[in-house]
């Protein structure tokens, strides 16, 4: 009965919670009056919710307000103790402080840096409102040589078409390169050469689907007709200043390709943002194209256009593709005729274009969706060795504190309160830690774009997402919980009255236990081995491709660009003015400079030989005589072409691949064969060219046919080309400064009023490198922070273990052991953690690496010396590191160490 | 005097604490008001009252002896100060006041 008529228990508690302690006695009181009046009148169950509900209406500002006010008094005092003794703690204990706020800002700066890169290279094309409904049609040409031909670009037809099919195709537009169409053109106002060309074509749906903002002209009709011309903000400030562009006319001159060369200029457009993969200066209307490429009724193997579609939001993206593929057979199923060729089209979401495509014919070279991931894991990782040496050196700290805490709990602290130091010394640590790393990342962003060239986005305010606060936030508060709330589990264990009499000290993980310590410790290892030989192993694999002998010279050859506009006479009188001089060895010119992708016109002539009915696809490379001269390249059978003859217009050299492709194991087997397809007429092979890497060596030999580019049959003078230029093998520096001002000027003379461009033809081919060039780099730097980091909290953990045997060593010392002996003990035990790291790691590494090495067509084979090196770096490291710190206790006085405490 | 207003509450309250003299405590005060004047009251409002009365110097506050009811817990004890008495006497008189103002013509007419 007594039982039962009390009001219930957690009303009253939350009463005691919410009342300043003060006035609770008398309102409890009260209440429990009202309650047992309650209770005899309308029963117990009534006043008990009357009673919860009585107290739920003390939560008001009058009595709540009183409340926190008394409390908050009491603890800013206590938290200021808190803090000055977190302050004289570390200040005394100075090591150990710098050590874990160094490692941990180091960590954290280093995952600032990582997030901020991963952002930027993940935030590709999200701008675009439309981003998650836009898509790209790409194709995967299946002919009966090479199955699944995957491409970024598609056939025209599939804009206009399939829109009108679909209804889930809300709007499309092609946007294409015009150059592969009409060659080099030229761009002119006022009879002004612009030097920039990027020019696109582009459907009226372009500003549909895409969020580039039109700054003036109007959106609808600014694509809709022939020769209209959209200009980037850029272009406009440059060439036209102050004027208003809108409204005059361009000349793009297009060899006679497309109709007129008089554009007008209906749009300035933003100029496209860093983070997106459409890049252009100008835009003109798809429309100004002729007809069977406009409205896609034909060119099936004019395949050099991109087609993006805004697709409506629950469309069906799997089925649509297929349905795109049906239609295309329906409507021009056998216009093939003899290439039997199929297409099947595909949609690739827009943002994964930037990171997770690499098809052929992308319009610009890409970012590597792998790496970043692989980025995202270093960081990661990096992250949390740097928290894991904290966790470490603050528990053992914490051991070390146990005199004190024991004096704290006699004189009546309470487990709350010790935990709440532990807590607020850990919030100190972090936030210096926080604050240092932020200057860390600000001073290393520069230091990073400058030093690997690479663009770093900036830690800046705008940087400053929710997302990146939120990280940040988790990250540091559970750092701050991990490592005081361990210590402070071990330290309320502690009792006080054998801590104080100094009995039996804590063990550390010195003995034969496996301790949590030794576990992350190996794990930290685990992580520094691995990176350090990925990143040696991606080193080894950039140098082998960069001095790998690539069947030609690229050594001091410079290129020059020269524009489609520039007719062979133009390139004969350029030879001309420099074959007077020393310095240059030999001029010559071709279609594709060694690092290009080979696409010239879109040509993919298939061709075959002899009496074969089968058609095989090479590509195509115009040369003048001088070509294989000039990079050294070697033939295999037959002769070069000879530019005086007059019978040499059938001419063409093949490389080695193509002459296999063709069925010819033996080059010389294939010459004075006809090549049939080509050309109207037949043509006759010359000769057989050893194979040289035109491209990087990820991909393999292609097969190429080579055709003289001073013949009728092959004028493609307006296609876009290179001059080479060897210099003499033995010039110096101020030579090659020289021979470059003797271009300038030979180029001047040929051909006035076009600028001068020149590369190094050997840094051009590397460039090709620069995913793997960028990543080493990155590697490397984020490898050192890595090492540094574990090292450091290799130095800490032995700077306590020594300290805590500071005694053992002085007696062992006095017993008449060496100093070598000393730091043998001292070490071993570190030694051991590192070797067992090393066994774990090695065999994963090796599978990551086959798998990696894999996606190379030329590679470093598996050797050891790939673990040796970076395992015996790490081993010399830890030891050092051990040893500096040991070597201190291990030379000093036995006299001074066995009276220390 | 004069500067501190009450609101129509804390006079009632004040009041009751006064009628009530040594017996002025939470709930009494509740039961009091619902006795003479017929209007029920909150507990928690009376408290939050009492307390505001206390910070404004117009009642001061003790704790009375423990008893066997309301779970052995103590009763917190409120009396009038003099300033508080002061206050409800000065606002009495100035009512009064106000009342005569009133043109008492129309209670006869009407």
């Amino acid at each position: 009965m007594q039982e039962k008529s009390a009001p219930p228990r957690f009303a009253s508690r939350l009463l005691a919670w919410l009342c300043p302690p003060g006035l609770f006695e008398s309102i409890e009181g009260d209440l429990m009056e009202q309650f047992e009046e309650d209770s005899k009148e309308r029963g117990v169950k009534r006043a008990k919710i009357k009673f919860t509900a009585n107290v739920i209406r003390f939560f008001r500002p009058g009595i709540i307000l009183r409340n926190r006010f008394s409390i908050e008094l009491m603890s800013v005092t206590l938290l200021l103790n808190y803090f000055k003794i977190s302050y004289r703690y570390l200040a005394k204990h100075k090591t150990f402080a710098v050590v874990n706020i160094l490692g941990l800002s180091l960590g954290m700066a280093a995952s600032f840096l990582i997030y901020e890169y991963v952002r930027f290279e993940k935030s590709f094309d999200s701008f675009h409102e439309n981003a998650s409904n836009i898509y790209r049609i790409t194709t995967e040409w299946n002919s009966k040589q090479t199955q699944d031909d995957k491409r970024a670009t598609t056939v025209p037809w599939s804009g206009p078409n399939v829109k009108e099919a679909f209804s889930e195709v809300v709007e499309y537009s092609r946007f294409a390169s015009l150059s592969p169409m009409t060659g080099d053109n030229s761009v002119r106002f006022n009879n002004k050469n612009i030097s920039e060309i990027n020019i696109y074509l582009a459907d009226p749906g372009f500003l549909k689907i895409f969020s580039f903002s039109l700054l003036q002209g109007n959106a609808v009709s600014a694509l809709s007709n022939p020769h209209q011309v959209i200009i980037t903000k850029s272009i406009a400030e440059k060439y036209f200043q102050k004027e208003n562009p809108v409204g005059k006319s361009l000349v793009i001159d297009t060899h006679g390709n497309l109709s007129g060369n008089d554009y007008l200029i209906t749009g300035v457009i933003e100029n496209p943002r860093s983070t997106s993969h459409l890049t252009f200066d100008f835009l003109i209307s798809y429309s100004s194209m002729w007809e069977g490429l406009n409205n896609g009724s034909t060119y099936w193997h004019w395949d050099n256009t991109y087609c993006y579609v805004l697709l409506h939001p629950d469309a069906n993206v799997q089925s649509l593709e297929k349905k795109i593929s049906d239609l295309r057979v329906k409507q021009f199923g056998n216009e093939f005729g003899d290439w039997k060729d199929e297409i099947n089209f595909k949609l690739q979401p827009l943002k994964d274009i930037h990171l997770y495509s690499s098809l052929k014919g992308e319009i610009a070279i890409n970012g590597d969706g792998r790496s970043v991931y692989f980025l995202i894991i270093v960081g990661i990782f990096i992250l949390l060795s740097a928290y894991v040496n904290y966790i470490n050196l603050s528990t053992s700290k914490a051991l070390e504190r146990r005199t004190e805490i024991g004096v704290r709990k006699v004189v009546g602290s309470t487990k709350t309160q010790l935990t709440i130091q532990l807590l607020v010394e850990s919030v100190v640590i972090n936030c210096f830690a926080l604050i240092l790393a932020i200057i860390i990342a600000k001073v290393c962003q520069p230091i990073l774009e400058n030093l690997f060239s690479i663009q770093w986005p900036a830690l800046t305010l705008e940087g400053i997402t929710p997302e990146l606060l939120l990280i940040t936030l988790c990250v540091v508060i559970t750092g701050i919980l991990l490592s005081a709330f361990y210590p402070a589990f071990v330290v309320a264990s502690f009792k006080p009255v054998e801590v104080l009499k100094g009995s039996k000290p804590m063990s550390i993980g010195m003995g034969n236990r496996w301790t949590l310590r030794q576990s992350l410790t190996v794990m930290q290892f685990i992580f520094c081995i691995g990176f350090t030989i990925a990143t040696f192993a991606l080193y080894q694999q950039l140098q082998f491709m960069k001095s790998y002998d690539l069947g030609m010279n690229m050594e001091k050859v410079v290129a020059v660009r020269s524009y489609g506009f520039q007719t062979y006479e133009n390139f004969q009188d350029f030879k001309a003015r420099l074959s007077s001089s020393s310095r240059i060895n030999s001029v010559a010119s071709s279609s594709a400079a060694p690092g290009d992708e080979i696409n010239m016109l879109g040509l993919k002539p298939k061709v075959r030989v002899g009496d074969q009915t089968e058609l095989k696809e090479l590509k195509v490379i115009s040369v003048d005589e001088n070509f294989f001269r000039t990079l050294q390249i070697d033939f295999l059978a037959g002769r070069n072409f000879d530019a005086s003859s007059k019978t040499e217009s059938e001419a063409v050299i093949l490389n080695q691949a193509a002459a296999l492709l063709l069925g010819y194991e033996n080059p010389k087997e294939i010459l004075k064969q006809p090549l049939h397809n080509l050309t109207d007429k037949e043509s006759k092979i010359v000769g057989v060219i050893k194979n040289y890497h035109q491209r990087s060596l990820k991909n393999g030999y292609e097969p190429i046919v080579f055709v003289p580019n001073w013949v009728e049959a092959h004028n493609l003078g307006w296609n876009k080309n290179y001059y080479l230029v060897r210099l003499n093998p033995t010039s110096d520096i101020n030579e090659i400064h020289g021979a470059i001002g003797e271009m300038e000027m030979a180029w001047k003379s040929s051909s006035l009023e076009h600028p001068f461009n020149y590369f190094f033809l050997d840094n051009y081919f590397d460039s090709h490198y620069k995913a793997e060039t960028t990543f080493s780099s990155l590697f490397l730097f984020f490898s050192c922070f890595a090492i540094f980091i574990s090292c450091l909290g290799l130095f800490g953990w032995v700077a306590y273990a020594t300290l805590q045997r500071t005694k053992e060593i002085g007696i062992r010392k006095v017993l008449g052991a060496s100093v070598q002996n000393i730091l043998m003990l001292l070490s071993r035990e570190f030694v051991k953690l590192v070797l067992i790291a090393a066994l774990v790691t090695i065999p994963l590494v090796i599978l990551g690496l086959q798998n990696w090495l894999e996606t190379y067509a030329f590679r470093i084979p598996l050797t050891p010396w790939l673990f040796v090196f970076p395992l015996l770096l790490i081993f010399c490291l830890a030891i050092v590191t051990v040893i500096l710190k040991s070597l201190k206790v291990a030379i000093c006085n036995p006299v001074d160490s066995i009276r220390y405490e | 005097m004069g500067k501190e207003y009450l609101g129509e509450f804390e006079e009632l309250v004040l009041t009751m604490v006064g009628i009530l003299q040594e017996d002025a405590y939470g709930n009494a005060i509740v039961n009091e008001i619902k006795d003479r004047v017929g209007r029920d009251s909150n507990l928690s409002a009376v408290h939050v009252t009492l307390y505001r009365l206390e910070d404004k110097g117009l009642v001061k506050s003790s704790m009375g002896g423990s008893t066997n009811t309301r779970g052995g817990r103590r009763k917190r004890i409120f009396t009038v100060t003099n300033a508080g008495l002061a206050m409800l006497r000065a606002m009495k008189e100035a009512r009064m006041d106000l009342w005569k103002l009133i043109p008492q013509l129309k209670i006869v007419g009407s």
